[in-house]
């Protein structure tokens, strides 16, 4: 490695935190809530053959959850930056707790470990558990 | 003969082009840019410029060397066999980029190119920190054992490669005849697409006359505009997850893999191969959007009465 690799790399480095920058100050860094409407939306297009059969909307605005119309399946939503991602679950193998107000479902993925949901209260959390996960 | 580093140099272009399409996205509302997917995108461009000196570039550069001397014969340089070694090495990229997609060994390298939802010129720059050393190597081996000298192979491969930027923008729309015979922004919109109807598609690098021959060409259309990222999109804007996320996959399946049979599918088959067939290929999802958009054609049944001839 020369002198001149890492007069290149720095060079680099400081054209990537100037774009960075440039794209932050135009407005580039957003989110968007997690909707029902933006949950059915991105859902029909990622597993059109998923028919909900209601939806648990975070009141956080990061992650939705939907349990199919023949009980059998989980499908969840989240936030990634201004876009959204979803999962399909096998319900029978899904991993889900509540806590306190939250319910945690978890992925396991190494972009990402689990999805939370935030319910309006700890009564209203273990409700959507019970809703969403298998039936003991 | 010596060679200007051609990637090296355009990097002052694309790094201004990136600035023009930034402000004409804020201008026009054409485009898009999120700032932690554009800085996953350059952090990614950034790394797979230092990842071959960690060992890699060393590893071709011997393999290449030894190729090359035991290639029968060497093709001299002149104008006109860098012009056929440029042509040669567009369709040896058609087809690493194809395999890329269907065996996946070499997606895990590629899909990183593919992880992000966004279209725009830091996509371009999005690449893999892994590509050439884990499979790479293989289909650029061949051009050194026809007698093609190894500069020169880098250096079409880099004017390839530097083609390949403009391509990643949702600024330009149809270029007239030149779709016909060059890859372009349209083309290529359709490639990063994960509508059904565009997988599998527009492999081509610099001529699209590849996608054209070998039956791979999908036009877009403009009544479906294309939706970016990949089947299961990344929840991470974390480039070191970006870069292995697909590896550490292979390795959790092969991990509980119970057969050779199975050993080959998880690395070998297509992405999305599983034993039981409980994952999603693309070619299932391209079956099962067919099926839904037969059943969303089908005309309503007739009555037998009505069907029969009186």
């Amino acid at each position: 490695m020369t002198g001149n690799f890492f007069l290149d790399l720095a060079i680099s480095v400081a054209g990537v935190i100037a774009l960075v920058g440039l794209s932050a100050a135009l407005g580039g860094w957003r989110s968007v809530p997690v909707t029902e409407a933006r949950a059915v939306d991105r859902l029909s297009l990622d597993e059109p053959d998923f028919q909900p059969a209601f939806w648990r909307i975070s009141l956080s605005g990061d992650a939705a959850a939907a349990l199919s119309s023949d009980e059998s399946e989980i499908a969840v939503v989240f936030r990634v930056g201004d876009r959204l991602a979803s999962r399909r679950l096998k319900r029978e193998a899904a991993r889900m707790r509540a806590d306190g107000a939250l319910v945690v479902i978890t992925l396991g993925e190494p972009s990402r470990r689990s999805v939370v949901l935030r319910a309006p209260d700890p009564a209203a959390a273990a409700t959507w558990l019970s809703e969403l996960s298998r039936p003991d | 003969m010596e060679y200007p580093d051609i990637v090296a140099l355009a990097v002052p272009a694309f790094i201004a082009l990136i600035i023009m399409e930034m402000i004409a996205w804020r201008v026009t509302g054409r485009g898009d840019y999120e700032t932690r997917d554009s800085a996953a995108s350059l952090a990614m461009g950034l790394g797979s410029q230092i990842a071959p000196l960690l060992g890699g570039a060393a590893i071709v550069f011997s393999v290449w060397t030894a190729a090359y001397a035991v290639a029968p014969f060497k093709i001299p340089v002149t104008w006109w066999t860098i012009a056929l070694c440029f042509v040669l090495d567009d369709l040896r990229y058609y087809w690493w980029h194809r395999i890329s997609h269907e065996r996946r060994w070499f997606w895990a390298s590629h899909v990183i190119h593919h992880s992000s939802q966004h279209y725009n010129l830091t996509t371009a720059l999005r690449q893999t920190w892994t590509g050439d050393i884990l499979g790479g190597i293989l289909f650029k081996t061949p051009l050194v054992l026809l007698g093609f000298d190894p500069l020169t192979i880098v250096f079409v491969s880099g004017i390839n490669l530097v083609y390949q930027f403009w391509i990643h923008t949702e600024m330009i729309d149809r270029l007239g005849p030149l779709e016909w015979v060059m890859n372009t922004p349209s083309h290529h919109r359709v490639h990063h697409a994960t509508n059904p109807r565009y997988l599998d598609a527009n492999y081509a690098g610099t001529l699209i006359v590849w996608d054209r021959l070998f039956g791979t060409f999908v036009a877009e259309d403009a009544t479906e505009k294309p939706r970016y990222g990949v089947i299961r999109n990344l929840g991470s804007f974390n480039p070191f997850i970006i870069a292995f996320n697909e590896w550490l996959g292979i390795f959790r399946d092969l991990a509980s893999a119970r057969s050779w049979r199975e050993v080959i599918g998880y690395t070998l088959g297509p992405p999305g191969w599983s034993p039981d067939g409980s994952r999603l290929t693309s070619s299932r999802i391209k079956a099962r959007w067919a099926s839904i958009h037969r059943l969303e054609n089908t005309p309503p049944t007739e009555p037998e009465a009505i069907r029969q001839p009186a």
